[in-house]
């Protein structure tokens, strides 16, 4: 990958990675700070980005991974600076909506959370779920359609259904 | 109120918020290169190309031995201990780092909904390789292992902390012998193949794979074992519904990725780490010396050069207020000119008579030497000869970070025997000019690593000559003849 290629893929997709990374991990900020450090890795390692079947799915899936980590080190009281997957410091989302369905996803396990934002905002089919995430693709549509199920519980109106919602 | 769908919802997800501010994709490129230099002037500082250590002792087991084997269970680490904290007089750490987060690029939690937990109450750790588990660590001055504990897809890293870099080289070494000790089966069995593979100051991996019939069963586990300084990651990555040769390089890859997210932090690790100018070269230090266990780099006893010997005449020295530091003169390899082993033959240090080294470092350059005598002229002739036909069958090596290059320099008016090359990536900027320089049964070695380019190049090669001239002459008392 040349200096203009990276640069290219770089401003069409920082944006993008950055929104799903948020879907997520549910802070906006940290978010987007593991999305530019894996940007970072992406041009240290861009031998392995050329060879990567989707660069933009590299980078999607190191910012994850250092996602998780900087929660499992703020989580064990070693970084407490660190936000991602913590409460949400994050800038102001735009609508009431939009808070609420960043809290709900936050609710679901994390596997759910994750195939559903790679599924249906990253537009992933189960397949590319399946690889990107190392899980056969029955556990996708599983992890998949219990997401749905207790997504939808959550979003709901009616407290009986938001309360289950976890538990699927 | 109308009923929300969820998946209109997510699929309209927006970041939402103000504008992003991101960084100029340039800073992204430069702080990319900052990354690669630091690796790659590690490599070039010698350490990465030594890995063929011979143990003649086997570790002893410390403890544990529930890491399974590759036959039939899961790979992974048998443990049981604890340890101190900080960085030793010697320069090492001797603890690992509260911060360090080995399990970086693993979920969070295990299958079964357990915490993924970095355990450091360690006494002792195995690793399977080939019929009984290979002790790990068993002289190690601090360890953490984590797991990720699925049916499936099991992960597991240990890490550990060595009291100098030989030690944890010794520590590699032993693996490999373990690994290429291990026998090919004659029919259905365990097959372990050697990845082409290099990260850290010196690494090493494997396959293991299930031969059945004439295939390969499903299954693949890759462990990648690699050294920064005095630290050993040793990780493995299994995947057992792996089948076919795609899926086989696609899980390698993978594996190879994750591995090298705990590896990019390891850098804490050198024995000067961090030191990285805004342009992005690093003290470059990482390279000390290799394996000492089977004694290649002793000192026979009975001091031949004189402590006060002027090693350390002419070296390039950085202002304190750069934060420069200059070693005292020391008859340990570990504060020389570092480990060369072009083509992972190890060619430097070698056994000798008697040593003096001393090391000079700077936020921009190491400039380090090495003088070390031997029995006699032949004897020094001789480790001439040898650097030179491994220079020369290696000019070039692959690697994970680019193309490894020795380019012969030559050196005019020196009038001795020598050896003389320049050690770079053929990414980024910098390198390691390397000069040997034998005088009767001394040999001088010289190392300078800092931001060299193919211009300024001669220049460089000059400027050693006169640097170390004065040196070159006082060696004639180990000529028998004079100069």
């Amino acid at each position: 990958m040349t200096e203009e290629e990276f640069d290219d893929f770089y401003a069409a997709s920082f944006t993008r990675i950055a929104g799903q990374l948020y879907a997520m991990v549910g802070d906006r900020d940290e978010a987007q700070e593991c999305v530019q450090e894996a940007f970072v890795r992406a041009w240290s390692h861009r031998r392995r980005l050329d060879r990567a079947q989707s660069p933009e799915a590299w980078v999607r899936t190191t910012a994850y991974r250092l996602a998780v980590s900087r929660w499992r080190r703020t989580s064990l009281g070693r970084r407490p600076a660190d936000r991602a997957l913590g409460p949400a410091t994050a800038a102001e989302p735009v609508s009431e909506s939009h808070v609420a369905l960043v809290a709900a996803l936050r609710r679901l396990p994390e596997p759910q959370r994750r195939a559903l934002v790679l599924h249906h905002v990253c537009d992933l089919p189960v397949h590319a779920v399946a690889a990107e995430t190392g899980v056969p693709e029955g556990t996708v549509k599983a992890r998949l359609s219990r997401g749905r199920t207790a997504l939808a519980a959550l979003l709901s109106d009616d407290p009986d259904l938001a309360e289950g919602a976890t538990h699927a | 109120m109308p009923e929300r769908d969820p998946i209109q919802e997510l699929e309209n997800f927006t970041v939402g918020g103000p504008p992003v501010h991101t960084l100029p994709a340039a800073e992204v490129r430069r702080r990319g290169d900052r990354m690669r230099r630091r690796r790659a002037v590690a490599l070039a500082g010698g350490a990465a190309l030594a890995v063929a250590v011979v143990v003649a002792a086997p570790l002893a087991l410390a403890g544990g031995g529930n890491g399974g084997g590759p036959d039939n269970r899961e790979p992974g680490f048998a443990t049981g201990g604890s340890t101190p904290t900080a960085r030793a007089a010697s320069g090492w750490l001797s603890a690992l780092p509260d911060d360090f987060d080995l399990a970086v690029g693993y979920p969070d939690t295990n299958p079964d909904g357990s915490p993924v937990e970095v355990d450091r109450d360690i006494s002792g750790s195995s690793l399977a390789v080939c019929g009984p588990d290979v002790p790990t660590g068993a002289d190690r001055v601090d360890e953490a292992v984590v797991k990720y504990v699925a049916p499936a897809m099991p992960r597991s890293r240990a890490l550990q902390l060595y009291a100098d870099d030989a030690a944890a080289q010794a520590a590699l070494g032993n693996l490999r012998e373990a690994v290429a000790a291990c026998p090919a089966p004659d029919g259905d069995g365990q097959v372990l193949t050697p990845l082409d593979w290099a990260a850290g100051d010196a690494s090493y991996a494997w396959t293991t794979r299930s031969r059945a019939g004439s295939g390969f069963a499903p299954g693949l586990t890759v462990t990648h074992v690699v050294r920064v300084g005095n630290a050993l990651l040793v990780a493995t990555t299994s995947d057992q519904r792996v089948e076919g040769p795609e899926a086989v390089a696609r899980a390698e890859h993978a594996a190879e990725d994750e591995t090298l997210l705990a590896v990019d932090d390891m850098n804490v690790f050198a024995e000067h780490p961090g030191v990285v100018s805004p342009d992005g070269v690093t003290d470059g230090s990482d390279g000390g010396p290799g394996d000492g266990s089977d004694g290649s780099i002793a000192t026979a006893p009975g001091a031949d050069l004189p402590a006060d010997f002027p090693v350390a005449d002419g070296l390039r020295r950085a202002g304190a207020g750069d934060g420069g530091v200059v070693t005292d003169p020391s008859r340990e390899a570990a504060g020389g000119v570092g480990v060369l082993a072009p083509c992972d033959a190890a060619a430097w240090p070698v056994t000798a008579r008697d040593r003096l080294a001393v090391r000079s470092t700077g936020p921009e350059m190491v400039d380090a030497r090495e003088l070390v005598t031997f029995t006699d002229a032949t004897e020094a002739a001789g480790v001439l000869s040898a650097l030179r036909q491994a220079v020369e069958s290696c000019p070039r090596q692959e690697t994970s970070d680019g193309t490894l290059l020795l380019d012969p320099q030559e050196v005019h008016g020196l009038g001795h025997d020598h050896v003389a090359f320049f050690q770079h990536s053929d990414q980024g900027l910098g390198g390691t000019y390397w000069m040997f320089v034998r005088v009767g049964r001394a040999v001088l070695a010289t190392s300078y690593t800092g931001e060299t380019s193919s211009t300024t190049l001669p220049q460089l090669v000059d400027e050693q000559k006169l640097n170390t001239d004065p040196l070159v002459a006082r060696l004639c008392r180990f000529a028998e003849a004079g100069c």
